[in-house]
């Protein structure tokens, strides 16, 4: 069996709970072969403290340069407050840039949309 | 336009290189070590070429790669120069070579990947510093990381003998390889940073390990010629010396190897001796000539260089074994010649001086038989040597008649 962080690509150095929080919301999305694989891995990696630092320390170390985080979508506006539109999300190292004017798509696209599709509940 | 959460425009650009530069590592690290590891390796992996990109000569390796030409970044990601590599590369390397041990490779590649398990781990374990940071970072306790790091140091060394146990019964390829990285262990040490205490700890680890598949297969040994003697089976007693030729070879030529089948022999040997089947006893000595011959040889030298006690409890059986050979020969001048060395080696093995004056006084008969017998005859010099190295032979003083020497 090879090594669950290699095979997973799991940071490790991360927290017990932090692997047991990426590995809960992979098994979420994962078919059942995917979800025995996943489950195998959570426990070789959580049941044993000295097995999964012996896990951690022999798979390929994590020596990449870190990138910035990916800003978060922007949250719900508040009552009162127009909604975002397109343009809003346009880096604007973009517009500094001195792009070509949108095409008229585009514009048409960062125009809202006339209704808003009612958001689906019934999953939850 | 309204403010949303935007990164500002340099550190943007800094990340945009980043990705690049990521993006580049992970082509060429596919492009270089794909071939050795396999397609299916974490992108953390291609981590080593932005290492190697950093370092003198990286760039033109990683650009080499990703122009089609990976060979350079392929040798600096396998190197076995890890003594001045950044501890980073040298735990890459270490992974890489664990990999490459999963897929299937030609002999000399395995034996380079286990030579480099074993250096990674000996370095990284000897410097701790490195695993104690990356253990912290992986939120270990200190006793679960002293711990560890001593079993981590020794990484590469348990996976050879490992692989070199599993391979013992059968003599497999891949045990062989096990072993030649083993007996490779005093040179490889010698190029890495490692204190003298465990470069001779290291190489102490790797003979006591063959040490102790020799004393394995010794058992293994001992019980299949019992049984062959038992069930008084020739073929058995062939077919063990068959497998000790090959465990020798597969162990790198072990004298502890060639010490057994030496004391071996006479025990096996005698009662076919005894029922005069020369044919038998030839086939069974022939598989092992070359461990006897091996074992002379060593003797030889260490007698040369002055020693001659390390081997001192073999110099008897492993004469012994020559006379053997010397006997189940029908050509006599190798006879004679296997006669020579078991008397050189051992001269006072009774078998070995009674053989010897036997084949001499054969030599003068024959020589005598030829023609008439001048006063510095070939004949008068063997009976002369044959008296010397054995006296109470009973056909001695015919000949001596026969040639004009006094009793």
């Amino acid at each position: 069996l090879r090594n669950p962080y290699d095979s997973f690509e799991l940071d490790p150095s991360a927290s017990v709970a932090a692997l047991t929080a990426e590995l809960r919301e992979r098994t979420e999305r994962a078919s059942t072969e995917e979800k025995a694989a996943l489950r195998e891995a959570w426990e070789e990696l959580t049941l044993h403290a000295e097995r999964r630092l012996y896990l951690a320390l022999t798979a390929f170390p994590e020596t990449r340069e870190t990138l910035a985080p990916i800003p978060a979508p922007p949250r719900a506006q508040g009552a009162g407050e127009a909604p975002l539109d397109l343009l809003d999300f346009i880096d604007p190292l973009r517009l500094d840039a001195r792009l070509t004017a949108p095409s008229p798509d585009e514009e048409a696209l960062a125009q809202p949309p006339t209704v808003f599709p009612a958001r689906d509940t019934s999953r939850r | 336009v309204r403010s949303a959460p935007h990164a500002s425009a340099s550190s943007v650009q800094e990340n945009d290189a980043k990705l690049l530069h990521r993006i580049e590592a992970e082509l060429a690290f596919d492009a270089a070590a794909s071939p050795i590891i396999g397609p299916n390796w974490p992108r953390r992996a291609a981590g080593s070429v932005e290492i190697v990109r950093a370092l003198e000569g990286g760039e033109e390796c990683v650009g080499e790669a990703l122009m089609g030409r990976p060979e350079l970044l392929r040798r600096a990601l396998f190197t076995e120069d890890i003594a001045h590599l950044p501890h980073t590369l040298v735990h890459h390397i270490a992974v890489l070579h664990a990999w490459a041990l999963e897929q299937d490779a030609s002999s000399e590649a395995r034996l380079l990947s286990l030579r480099g398990l074993i250096a990674c781990w000996l370095v990284l374990g000897e410097e701790g510093a490195y695993l104690r940071a990356a253990a912290h970072a992986a939120s270990a306790s200190e006793e679960h990381t002293e711990r560890l790091l001593l079993r981590l140091r020794h990484r590469g060394l348990d996976e050879v003998e490992s692989r070199a146990r599993m391979g013992l019964h059968a003599c497999t390829p891949e045990g062989e390889v096990a072993i030649r990285a083993l007996r490779s262990l005093p040179a490889l040490t010698e190029t890495l940073p490692l204190s003298d205490e465990s470069k001779a700890s290291a190489v102490m680890r790797a003979q006591s390990t063959i040490d102790m598949l020799a004393s394995q297969w010794t058992g293994v040994f001992r019980d299949a010629l019992e049984e062959g003697r038992a069930r008084d089976q020739k073929r058995d007693l062939i077919l063990a010396m068959t497998h000790a030729h090959r465990t020798w070879q597969w162990l790198g030529c072990e004298r502890e190897v060639e010490r057994q089948v030496v004391i071996a022999l006479p025990t096996i040997a005698w009662p076919i001796y005894r029922e005069r089947q020369m044919e038998v006893l030839g086939e069974i000595l022939l598989p092992v000539v070359p461990l006897f011959t091996a074992l002379e040889a060593r003797i030889l030298q260490l007698r040369e260089e002055g020693d001659v006690t390390t081997e001192l409890a073999y110099l008897g059986p492993a004469a012994q074994a020559l006379v053997f050979w010397s006997e189940t020969t029908k050509d006599v001048v190798a006879a004679m010649d296997r006669a020579e060395r078991a008397y050189a080696l051992c001269p006072t093995l009774r078998n070995a001086r009674i053989v010897l004056s036997h084949l001499l006084c054969d030599r003068a008969e024959r020589t005598l038989a030829q023609g008439q017998l001048w006063p510095t005859h070939p004949a008068k010099a063997d009976v002369i040597r044959a008296r010397e190295i054995f006296p109470e032979l009973a056909r001695l003083p015919a000949l001596m008649q026969r040639v004009g020497v006094d009793p």
